[in-house]
């Protein structure tokens, strides 16, 4: 599952795994989930989109992909493609390499 | 005289390709890029740092308008890996092509070749653009090129060893007998080695750590476009025969008695 991108670690520069990085309970309230955003938990607000997640995130301008559930999910598809709770997603980018 | 590097149907100047890992800063990377005169650049795809995802990017200092941008599966021992690495570069936008490596070992980073030539037969019938990390193995060259890879990128040496050409007769069977362009990808450690490589007939050499860990990355960048430039010239100009015997450049005739 997730974990295979995870063999791609050792040169990068990905965090230590499961740490839960949440944002405030009160910008979601009872209207929030949980995914898994590159091997973390994370909590959202229910029904978000990818581009809302994106935006959020700051990624808007960089040149990232975005997987959801193992599927690769096409830049034009971020604006309908709707998060549920317990989705694994990976957003990727590119880094120094030889 | 007009000598393009040709690969997968696109003129290019240079034949150095150059990696973009282990840099002090984005900027010393971006310096010594445009100092090696690189007119390809490799990548590795890896997850966005989302505690932090406002940090600078590669990509900031590496503009993909001006440099062919190639993403790598480096850290991918499997095919599935790799495949998964190469449609994600793809789907963030730099293009169709890929340099595919399906290492096999971590100490050696030798590739799986089995993996690797799987893979590749995936990934060109999916349209991708295909340069493979292989070893000096002249019969997985020839597969690969089969298979429908844009070149072939033997390693002169393990990656980031710097031992350089440890078989330049593997290469030049490599070379006999390819009809694809033949990348030297892994194992140069200094201008000398780019030189060999390309003095053989290699038509690229692919390189990071010799750049990146030489004590001036800036003026090493500089030296590999010399040497490659050099090595060029020297396989087009076709070097004298070897011969046991001293010969005498000046004239035996008109000598002083």
């Amino acid at each position: 599952m997730i974990l295979l991108l995870g063999t791609c670690q050792r040169e990068g520069d990905i965090a230590n795994p499961s740490r839960v990085v949440k944002v405030k309970p009160t910008d979601y309230g009872a209207r929030a989930m949980t995914i898994v955003l590159n091997g973390d938990e994370r909590e959202c607000r229910e029904n978000m989109t990818i581009a809302d997640l994106v935006t959020e995130l700051g990624l808007g301008q960089r040149r990232i992909a975005v997987e959801a559930n193992r599927e690769i999910i096409p830049r034009e598809h971020y604006a309908t493609y709707r998060l549920h709770a317990g989705d694994h997603l990976e957003i990727v980018h590119f880094v120094g390499g030889g | 005289m007009k000598d393009p590097f040709v690969l997968a149907g696109k003129e290019y100047r240079s034949r150095l390709i150059v990696g973009t890992g282990k840099y002090k800063d984005f900027d010393e990377n971006r310096r010594a890029v445009e100092a090696s005169g690189a007119e390809i650049v490799t990548v590795a795809v890896r997850r966005v740092n989302i505690t932090d995802p406002n940090k600078e990017n590669l990509l900031d200092y590496i503009d993909p308008k001006k440099y062919t941008i190639l993403p790598n599966t480096a850290g991918c021992y499997t095919v599935e890996d790799a495949l998964r690495t190469c449609r994600l570069a793809r789907e963030a936008g730099v293009g169709d092509m890929v340099k595919l490596e399906v290492i096999g070992d971590q100490r050696t980073l030798f590739p799986d070749i089995p993996g690797t030539i799987e893979a590749a037969k995936q990934l060109v019938k999916e349209g991708f653009i295909v340069l493979p990390y292989i070893l000096d193995d002249p019969i997985s060259c020839k597969k690969l090129e089969d298979i429908g890879c844009a070149a072939v990128m033997p390693l002169a040496a393990p990656i980031g060893s710097g031992l350089g050409i440890r078989n330049p007769y593997n290469l030049r069977i490599i070379l006999e007998h390819s009809r694809i362009p033949v990348i030297v990808d892994a194992g140069v450690g200094t201008a000398s080695d780019a030189a060999v490589a390309l003095e053989l007939g290699c038509d690229a050499v692919l390189m990071n750590t010799a750049i990146a860990e030489a004590k001036d990355p800036i003026l090493m960048a500089e030296a590999m476009r010399l040497g490659v430039e050099a090595g060029r010239k020297a396989y087009l100009a076709g070097r004298m025969p070897k011969k046991l015997y001293a010969s005498a450049s000046s004239p035996m005739d008109g000598r002083i008695e």
